[in-house]
């Protein structure tokens, strides 16, 4: 899962990024609002972490604006401001959810997850396709009953391949949303994770189109 | 204590000394009304006896002469026996009562004669006393019913405004102070004291309002440091770390709880003297002493900026102050200076003493615009966020200035032009 925390202090960026990274999230930042909203606008996130209160562009401004140019990536809404008005007008402005300072990290990766389980799977938090069943929550993916190993980066792809499902992924989608901003891709690093992951599971259940890119049919 | 309205307590009294004055007036006017019948009746008897020694029949009237205790002679309405009690008693006149019947009474008068002594004894004479008593009797109360009625009706056409102020402010609790009491439209004590209500519920709203900003302003302060601290230990508590991983954590952890230590000091410096009791704490202030020590704190940020500190003047100065606050002040003002103030500019400081004391801090730093001005002393105020992050505060420094000036019943003026930079004068009477 991709995410993009935009959060004007260094120490608060620093424990979410480490703690969402070590998780297994690829975790995008912007420390103000001008470059948070940039990157909101171009790439794109499973959910958006978003300060409220940011230098030169406020939370509550980039929110309206993301929602003004259609782009309905899950938002949630982080605020000292712990008021029911503040929580009203952010939700009524297009946030999904809204966690007031200081908050337990652990609440907010749930909160994350299941905003990312409602973008993907409309709340549920089971997925079977063929004799695959995985598991949003525990992160588990089984074929037929027997647990599959998968490394973090094989999760990531298999749930973003199924987040498209019926529609063709590219290489570059797939580099983008696996890998941050910050980090070297060597070129055929996604090739070889689709060739584990297909390995793994059902030889066909991943399609792939040569030069195209990547498939899972439902 | 029992609650007891202010109308019985009123009702209690009035009807009290009310009926202690009727009380007091029946009896006067029964004690005088009864001297004025006997004088009438003891006259009468005294007329009688001088015509006594010429007259030989009286209708009506006794009369017997005596001489040495003895009766010489009487008539037939002389019924009084036992006269004896009454010639020892040195006295002229009696009133005998009928020991049955109110309505009459009778009456003896002695008179001298020769050596002899007359009396006069007249029996049955209608008790006037009585007429008047017995209707006094019956009014006293039935006055004391009507005057007690009169007052409570009257009471109650005073209270009303009192109820409607009552019931008003009953409405009006302190978390909604919403609106001002009807002032009403008499001319009176009532409205004098609505008045004085609604101005005390206006101060009331503004020092609520006051206190709710800060404490929304206190606790978004202190809740940032403390996510991090939270979320900090939180996540590095997840999985087991390397030592350095710790050292680093506890590093950020431990500069999080300074910044809250920072803002909790500070905010107890603001309210921890009072006007009345800052006097208490002066001591002998070397003022120079005191603004080199805020300088040299400054020392290593200044050299780090490469800002060049000029001292213009620094009198020597001993003042009677509040040494704490005047570091606070001092400090607080160079801090800024430093903080806004670019590479390389300059800061002049100057100390002197024309009339009053003058402190004159003056930078060329980023400035504050004309708008901002008014804004900046008041607390957590900060102008730009865009700032906070590189320059690091609480926008709680000025408004300490600020208060620390006026408690030592100093002067602050800040002239700014944006860009160009900040001058800062405080004066402070000797």
């Amino acid at each position: 899962m991709k995410l993009l925390i935009i959060e004007d202090d260094p120490n608060i960026l620093f424990f979410l990024t480490r703690g969402f990274s070590e998780d297994g999230y690829i975790v995008e930042s912007a420390k103000d609002g001008a470059d948070g909203e940039y990157l909101a606008l171009i790439h794109h996130y499973d959910v958006i972490i978003l300060d409220w209160m940011l230098p030169s562009q406020s939370g509550i401004k980039i929110l309206k604006s993301l929602r003004d140019k259609n782009i309905t990536t899950p938002v949630i809404m982080l605020s000292a401001k712990g008021e029911v008005e503040n929580k009203i007008s952010a939700l009524n402005l297009g946030a999904d959810d809204y966690l007031a300072k200081p908050f337990s990290f652990d609440e907010l990766i749930a909160r994350v997850e299941a905003l990312y389980r409602r973008n993907i799977s409309l709340g549920i938090n089971e997925i079977s396709i063929g004799d695959i069943e995985i598991n949003l929550d525990t992160k588990t993916v089984h074929k037929n009953s027997e647990i599959i190993e998968l490394t973090a980066k094989e999760y990531e792809l298999l749930s973003f391949l199924i987040q498209h499902k019926n529609s063709l992924v590219s290489n570059a989608m797939i580099e983008e949303q696996l890998w941050n901003n910050t980090e070297f891709i060597h070129s055929n690093v996604v090739q070889v994770t689709i060739y584990h992951l297909r390995k793994k599971l059902e030889k066909d259940l991943i399609k792939s189109y040569r030069g195209l890119g990547y498939k899972i049919e439902i | 204590m029992k609650y007891k309205s202010l109308k019985s307590r009123v009702l209690f009294w009035f009807g009290t000394v009310t009926f202690v004055i009727l009380v007091l007036f029946s009896l006067t006017f029964n004690y005088f009304l009864n001297e004025s019948i006997n004088a009438n009746i003891k006259n009468d008897l005294e007329n009688i006896s001088q015509q006594i020694p010429y007259k030989k029949t009286f209708r009506n009237v006794g009369v017997a002469i005596v001489k040495n205790h003895k009766i010489l002679t009487k008539n037939k309405a002389f019924t009084l026996e036992n006269i004896d009690g009454y010639l020892k008693k040195n006295k002229k006149f009696f009133i005998v009562n009928h020991p049955n019947d109110d309505d009459y009474i009778d009456a003896l008068y002695i008179a001298k004669y020769k050596n002899r002594q007359i009396l006069v004894f007249k029996k049955n004479i209608d008790n006037k006393i009585e007429d008047f008593q017995d209707p006094l009797l019956f009014l006293i109360p039935l006055l004391l019913i009507i005057l007690v009625f009169l007052a409570n009706t009257m009471i109650n056409k005073i209270l009303i405004p009192v109820q409607n102020l009552i019931k008003a402010l009953q409405d009006n609790s302190v978390t909604k102070l919403s609106k001002p009491l009807p002032v009403p439209k008499d001319e009176d004590e009532i409205k004098e004291l609505v008045i004085s209500f609604n101005d005390m519920i206006h101060r009331l709203k503004e020092g609520i309002g006051q206190l709710d900003r800060f404490n929304s302003d206190v606790s978004h302060e202190l809740k940032t440091p403390l996510t991090v601290i939270k979320g900090e230990v939180e996540v590095v508590l997840r999985k087991p770390r390397e030592q350095y991983e710790y050292i680093q954590s506890l590093n950020t952890i431990s500069y999080e709880a300074d910044q809250i230590e920072h803002i909790v000091e500070n905010l107890l410096l603001l309210t921890k003297y009072s006007k009345e009791t800052i006097i208490e704490t002066f001591e002998i202030c070397h003022l120079d002493a005191i603004v080199l020590n805020a300088i040299e704190k400054y020392d290593a940020a200044i050299k780090n900026k490469h800002l060049i500190l000029h001292i213009k003047k620094l009198e020597p100065m001993v003042l009677k102050s509040n040494p704490l606050l005047l570091y606070t002040i001092f400090s607080n003002l160079i801090d800024n200076a430093v903080k806004y103030t670019q590479n390389g500019k300059k800061i002049n400081i100057s100390l002197y003493k024309r009339g009053m004391i003058h402190f004159i801090i003056e930078d060329e730093g980023i400035g504050i615009a004309a708008e901002e001005l008014s804004k900046i002393t008041e607390r957590f105020y900060r102008i730009d966020r865009s700032r906070n992050k590189t320059i690091k505060g609480f926008g709680l420094g000025l408004s300490l200035v600020k208060n620390s000036v006026a408690l030592l019943e100093g002067e602050m003026s800040i002239n700014s032009v944006l860009g160009k930079g900040t001058t800062v004068h405080l004066s402070f009477y000797v």
